[in-house]
């Protein structure tokens, strides 16, 4: 039942997005309502600020992993619409393998980096 | 023709593999009356203007699975739609689609009996021998037969599968035919295959790759609900691969051995063969 549970992750992973995609968005523009005491949570010194921290540093990274699973399993079951290839289809999961942990240790690393270097 | 009789003009897509390079629309005159149907239309056709027209049917009543075909660009079972329905003089009819046409509105369904057995459609056990030969029934309570009743009415028609936007753009996908009757023997507390059958739905082109678009159940004849159906064996499948799943065992046979009466000899031959 492999393939169920790589559904599963992906419907894991829409909860997961919107969870912390909606704390992300919430701080950054509900500064207001959620008094949070940043002046402008959207400026460059306030995004290094939050990116230095380890729980906003867990909240980011945890949801570049939800993100890019989610994004990437639903682009597979497009391309794997358009092509019954199963040739094609080992050379996508691959390339979405390898991309995606490209991705991932890119997009984490700014954040690490900066909290290690605080 | 009866006193009320109007006329209606069919066209029909024609193809003749052997003949004709393209597919074209011919166009007929039939007479009708209230009540009749698109298969009379295509056998007046048949037998009084065209000979040659290819079309399948059987049994003239919604049961066989042979009539399906496109009426006014939606798919239905010709002899069980009449052409009042349409409110229009003219009918446009045409094959079924995501199947390959043999001639005129006959199509090849093989590609989707052979999906259909893929899915191994029958009671699976592990009394061999009693499959093999089989002594009594297994005992089943209406509740049981209920849980799968519905989707087992399917006549395999096809109807689902031309409708169904998934396969028209995937040809591997099992379809929502072959996935219906794969919730259908799962759900059968007779059977102990579920396990099998729910690794073959577990395929790239299975169970997970339905979107849930609802055309198969929209345009089913006979109110399978195949969309339900899958539904059904995506969560099926969901809380197997989870590690949950039916635990009880199988249905056993009834009445049990010791409660059977002997069975009736059969008298010997009086002729001889
Ligand atoms: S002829 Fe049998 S279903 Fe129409």
């Amino acid at each position: 039942m492999f393939r169920t549970r790589l559904r599963l992750l992906f419907l894991l992973s829409a909860v997961g997005t919107a969870v912390f995609l909606g704390i992300h968005m919430a701080v950054q523009h509900l500064n207001n309502v959620l008094a949070t005491g940043e002046l402008d949570p959207t400026s460059w010194a306030s995004t290094i600020g939050r990116a230095t921290q380890s729980g906003w540093v867990v909240i980011y990274i945890l949801l570049l992993v939800f993100a890019l699973y989610h994004a990437l399993y639903g682009l597979r079951g497009i391309i794997l619409e358009l092509t019954t290839s199963e040739k094609a289809l080992r050379a996508v999961n691959w390339l979405f393998i390898v991309g995606g942990v490209i991705v991932f240790i890119w997009a984490s690393y700014v954040p690490l980096a900066l909290m290690s270097s605080r | 023709m009866a006193e009320h009789a109007s006329k209606v003009t069919f066209r029909v897509q024609r193809y003749d593999p052997e003949k004709d390079s393209q597919l074209h629309m011919q166009e007929f005159t039939v007479p009708t009356k209230r009540g009749t149907t698109i298969l009379d239309g295509l056998i007046y056709i048949k037998e009084n203007l065209d000979s040659t027209l290819a079309f399948r049917t059987s049994c003239r009543m919604g049961i066989c699975g042979s009539c399906g075909m496109l009426v006014n660009n939606y798919p239905h079972l010709a002899c069980h739609t009449q052409i009042e329905e349409f409110h229009s003089n003219v009918i446009t009819v045409k094959p079924l689609p995501n199947a390959p046409i043999i001639k005129d509105l006959a199509v090849d369904l093989m590609p989707m009996f052979d999906r259909h057995k893929s899915i191994k459609p029958f009671i699976i056990r592990n009394d061999e021998d009693e499959m093999a030969k089989p002594t009594r029934e297994y005992e089943q309570l209406p509740d049981e037969v209920e849980a799968f009743e519905q989707f087992s009415y399917c006549i395999k028609c096809g109807i689902c599968v031309s409708a169904c936007p998934t396969s028209a753009s995937d040809a591997k996908f099992l379809g929502p035919q072959a996935l219906g009757q794969c919730y259908r023997y799962c759900a059968d507390s007779r059977d102990a295959g579920a396990k099998e059958r729910l690794e073959i739905a577990d395929s790239n082109h299975g169970a997970w790759h339905c979107h849930l678009a609802g055309a198969c159940s929209e345009a089913c004849p006979k109110g399978v609900d195949p969309a339900f159906a899958i539904q059904l064996l995506k969560r099926k499948m969901a809380v197997q691969s989870l590690g949950g799943g039916r635990k009880e065992k199988p249905a056993e046979i009834y009445p049990p051995p010791t409660e059977t009466k002997p069975k009736i000899q059969v008298p010997p031959f009086t002729v001889k063969k």
